[in-house]
């Protein structure tokens, strides 16, 4: 048994449930004799993942959703060993070389080169590589991956996917052919959950999608789990379900609620512990941001948004460069506080005045 | 206390095995010292104990030299002789004698006596036929187990890893010294032989019922190679009759060696049991050394034994070495004080220097990490000296009038790092984890917030731009650079620092957290390869619901109950595990009623984290907030280091 999200997933271009000129183009693409490098970006949730899939299926039919998980070895320069998950057909090999943090580059030169000195046996004319997270890799990986993207275009054909082009090098960039994947709109996400529901049986009613739809904000997958988790908590449905959500979002915004509450070291020693709970449970600094900031601009005065949202960009920034996520997220924590406290008191100084 | 110096401190006091060198090239040796076992005699565990003492040479050493003091007064030389015969450790002298005089907390005695009972009695329904012992240093893990198989009436056979080096004699032929086989070979040999066939009734030893395993030292090699090890407990788990049980010592320097040895996917695969043991709680350290003292009719301080018990972190071997230390010492001060011209000198002058307990500034030996602490201070505590005037050559003006500071630094903040001895990277660490305690206003804790940021950048980005031979000088300079930021950056911006005493200083939670993250990504990747998700996806959204989905009760059949547990751990969080209807109602029940009576064992991240595995749910995610909170507000004693001489 296989999450919905996985099984109901589209096997094929055909198949795909919204985007279909795009599925045509890409059609095409596969047919020309001259396939490129893609660059294939778009939100989370949005179908990158299965667009590629679909691609590969349809350059070299239902071979190529056979896979293998293997662990593989690579041996940096300075003889350390990292080992990598990958997923591979006969026709193609997937991999997440961020993975392997700042060692990606080894992993991005040594799997092409591996996997590109050999030619194909059957008529295609070449093999893919799927890079995953490519806006993650380190500007090494990066670079390293534009010098080898020429060297064995004979042999093989990169697909890179990310979730945006901003953190691809322009070098990268101009080497592959984009493909943005939008999200779907809501109206599209209702359709695909009523397909599901059908599918797997079950009567929903349309208010419960639109909700969920609202809530997913975009992504795809994350609708389709929360309906599949909806299933799970209650069924049959009933007015005003509760959609189940991630309990770390939940956890989130609390947090954000005790940043409002109190604006003290004390408070910030209790946000701190919560967190470490965040981040123990693997959810990424990045996310975290996203999420604070959030909420934290939703209960402020409009004058301090610029401001804040100003002082977030700058501590994300700071936290990708760095090695410790909970000492940045602190500072704009802690930023946060100290804006908002004096906005506070001013305000109230103000109201002395008026009385 | 590492590898090799406890294995060398075994073979020190165990004349029937040859003495062990170096690891390293440890592979070769005639299987029969590795066939060791540990003879059942009437006091099994004092062979055992007598090879684990921490501090042990080191007091023969003194009371050697004492006695020669002495001898060469009175001109005696055989004295010395005689007296280093006499000479027996306490530790090994006090030896817990039965079950009952074990100051280990009772569950833990229970949990270890119920598996071995319920396996030896019956082997073949009892599917847990691995045990792992995990727990600090010195909590009697080794001792427990010994007990009570010896109260079971089961002969404990260990491994003692073997050594290579044998000496080499002329005429011996050489090529049979070459065929030696490995350590590993010889480990599994072992491991399968020992299961199988009792020990002869030789000398008319009597044989015991049952036999059990144990397994201390695990052999080096395989340390290095993991995945061989998880195939030798694989074939043991199917094939092994007798139970086994791992003793594993938790490091304090977050090796974390236990989770690649022991992933907890393999944990639920094999089904082997984890019993992690916790500090011995002070009062019950207190207690046993004023026990000792009467026995051995030594008048005592009850002061100097509460002192001992508070720096042994929960070490009780630890404790009773340095008790019989700081006495053996001051008994001979007294006895020799006139006699000898140089001694009483040099005691009085330890007892001016340090007017509290000298014994116990002298014994302290597990405060090793001093330096760091002082340093700590220095930059916390950010001392100026009232009585001078900072001259600044260039007038602030404007904004920058605020950023000025009347008096001087006393100390100069580039010393302070250096006089640190820890990398960059810890000392940002510790420094990140105090701060906030000292700052009085959030202004100041929001700019000290903004030079650590700035700190962690400069180390840490900067670290991999260049690469190449000269890097290295170039990456020393960088970090040296992000340091004086961190530092200057503290010391100028706490104005209002909050003036109370002293402070405990804690661990940065940092490491232990990035320790959590790698090990619980790694295997709950592997439980869970067949989504194909990446990470931050399966983190943040496969997880979470999956983890509701397990919740709700909806089935997951091809999940194994480790990766079950996993998601449940990853994907919820502690207050709706409390507010859902729990897994487990029992669960709960117990774990609450155990928590008063646990308060007294001061519970610290390392227990933690390694109590995380494979147990329910609940006890993690208590485990995980005990940790937290114990850190950062009331942590244990062993947690809290005291710096009292930056008092305000």
């Amino acid at each position: 048994m296989s999450l919905w999200a996985d099984k109901y997933r589209p096997k094929s271009l055909d198949e795909l449930d919204y985007h279909k000129d795009m599925a045509q183009n890409l059609k095409h693409l596969v047919k020309s004799p001259d396939f490129p490098h893609l660059l294939v970006y778009g939100p989370s949730g949005a179908g990158k993942r299965t667009r590629i899939a679909a691609i590969l299926r349809e350059l070299y039919g239902p071979g190529a959703d056979r896979l293998r998980i293997q662990r593989q070895q690579f041996e940096t320069p300075s003889k350390k060993k990292i080992e990598i998950t990958t997923y591979s057909s006969n026709y193609h090999i997937e991999v997440n070389p961020s993975d392997v943090g700042f060692q990606d580059r080894t992993v991005v030169q040594e799997l092409i080169k591996h996997v590109a000195e050999t030619h194909p046996l059957d008529q295609h004319p070449f093999k893919v590589i799927v890079l995953q997270e490519v806006d993650r890799l380190s500007k090494d990986a990066q670079d390293a991956l534009r010098r080898t993207m020429e060297k064995y275009i004979s042999s093989c054909r990169l697909i890179l996917c990310a979730l945006s082009t901003s953190r691809v090098t322009p070098a990268i960039q101009s080497r592959c052919l984009p493909i943005r994947v939008a999200a779907p709109s809501k109206n599209q996400i209702v359709k695909v959950l009523q397909i599901v529901s059908k599918k797997e049986g079950i009567i929903m009613p349309l208010e419960l999608a639109d909700r969920i739809s609202d809530v997913a904000d975009g992504n795809l997958r994350r609708a389709v789990l929360m309906l599949e988790s909806c299933r799970g908590e209650k069924y049959p449905f009933v007015d005003k379900q509760p959609i189940v959500e991630p309990d770390w979002e939940k956890y989130l915004r609390e947090t954000a609620c005790m940043i409002v509450q109190e604006q003290s070291p004390a408070r910030l020693l209790k946000v701190r512990e919560r967190l470490y709970e965040l981040l123990c449970h693997c959810i990424p600094a990045d996310l975290i941001f996203r999420g604070l900031l959030k909420e934290l601009v939703k209960q402020c005065d409009n004058q301090l948004k610029a401001q804040i949202c100003a002082e977030a960009a700058k501590c994300q920034w700071r936290s990708t460069r760095g090695s410790k996520p909970i000492i940045h997220i602190e500072e704009f924590i802690a930023k946060f506080m100290a804006i908002y406290k004096r906005f506070i008191e001013q305000a109230m100084m103000m109201d002395d005045f008026d009385d | 206390m590492s590898q090799e110096r406890r294995r060398s401190l075994r073979s020190h006091k165990s004349p029937s095995r040859i003495p062990v060198p170096s690891s390293a090239s440890s592979q070769r040796k005639r299987p029969v010292a590795m066939l060791a076992t540990e003879e059942s005699a009437p006091v099994p565990v004092s062979n055992l104990r007598q090879s684990k003492l921490t501090g042990f040479r080191r007091l023969e050493a003194l009371a050697k030299a004492e006695v020669k003091n002495r001898a060469q007064e009175q001109g005696q030389s055989n004295a010395g002789a005689v007296a280093s015969k006499n000479f027996t450790p306490w530790v090994e002298k006090h030896l817990p004698r039965s079950v009952d005089d074990l100051f280990v907390h009772k569950k833990k005695v229970e949990e270890v006596t119920n598996w071995m009972s319920s396996f030896l009695q019956s082997p073949t329904a009892s599917k847990q036929k691995i045990c792992v012992v995990t727990g600090p240093s010195g909590v009697g893990k080794t001792a427990t187990v010994c007990l009570v198989a010896q109260g079971l009436d089961a002969e404990v056979k260990e491994w003692i890893n073997p050594m290579s080096l044998t000496q080499f004699r002329p005429g011996q032929d050489f090529r049979e010294e070459v065929q030696g086989r490995n350590q590993t070979d010889l480990f599994m040999d072992f491991l399968f032989r020992t299961s199988q066939y009792r020990s002869l009734p030789i000398k008319g030893k009597t044989v015991k019922k049952y036999r059990l395993t144990l397994v201390e030292d695990i052999p080096n090699a395989l340390f290095r190679e993991p995945n061989t090890f998880q195939e030798i407990l694989r074939k043991y788990a199917k094939t092994g009759i007798s139970p086994l049980v791992f003793v594993f010592t938790d490091t304090a320097s977050g090796e974390h060696s236990m989770f690649k040895m022991f992933p907890r996917t393999l944990m639920a695969e094999l089904n082997i049991l984890n019993i992690s043991f916790n500090p011995v709680a002070s009062s019950y350290m207190v207690k046993f050394m004023l026990d000792i003292c009467t026995k051995e009719s030594m008048p005592v301080d009850k002061g100097l034994v509460e002192d001992l018990a508070a720096t042994a972190n929960g070490d009780i071997r630890c404790a009773v070495n340095n008790l019989q230390f700081a006495l053996t010492k001051e008994r001979s001060a007294a006895t020799s004080s006139g006699a000898t011209f140089r001694k009483p000198a040099v005691s009085k002058r330890a007892k001016k220097q340090a007017p509290g307990n000298p014994a116990v500034a002298e014994v302290q030996q597990k405060d090793d990490t001093i330096q760091l602490f002082r340093a700590l201070g220095k930059v916390l505590y950010a001392k100026r000296d009232e009585s001078a005037i900072s001259e600044c050559e260039m007038q602030l003006v404007g904004e920058m009038e605020k950023e000025r500071r009347v008096h001087p630094l006393i100390e100069n903040p580039e010393n302070i790092c250096e006089r640190a001895e820890v990398s960059t990277d810890t000392f940002l660490g510790f420094l990140h984890q105090n701060y906030p305690a000292f700052y009085g206003s959030l202004d100041d804790m929001q700019n000290a917030a903004e030079y650590l940021s700035i700190a962690d950048y400069m180390v840490t980005a900067w670290k991999f731009d260049d690469s190449g031979v000269r890097a290295y000088k170039v990456r020393e300079a960088k970090e040296q650079l992000g340091m004086s930021v961190a530092v200057r950056g503290l010391m100028h911006s706490n104005n209002n620092r909050v003036s109370v005493g002293w402070k405990p200083l804690t661990k940065p939670l940092v490491s232990n957290m990035e320790n959590t993250i790698r090990e619980s990504t790694e295997s709950t990747r592997q439980g869970l390869l067949h989504l194909r998700e990446l990470q931050t996806t399966l983190f943040t959204e496969a997880i979470p619901f999956y983890a509701k989905m397990i919740q709700t009760g909806k089935s997951c059949a091809e999940l194994g109950p480790g990766v079950k547990n996993d998601i449940l751990q990853k994907g919820l969080f502690k207050e709706k595990i409390t507010r859902a209807v729990p897994l487990d109602e029992k669960e709960t029940v117990e774990e609450g009623s155990e928590e008063p009576s646990e308060e007294d064992d001061p519970s610290n991240a390392q227990t933690g984290s390694s109590e995380n595995l494979g147990k329910p749910v609940e006890l993690n995610e208590k485990n995980v907030a005990k940790d937290l909170n114990g850190n950062l507000d009331d942590a244990g004693p062993d947690e809290d280091l005291f710096i009292e001489e930056y008092d305000d």
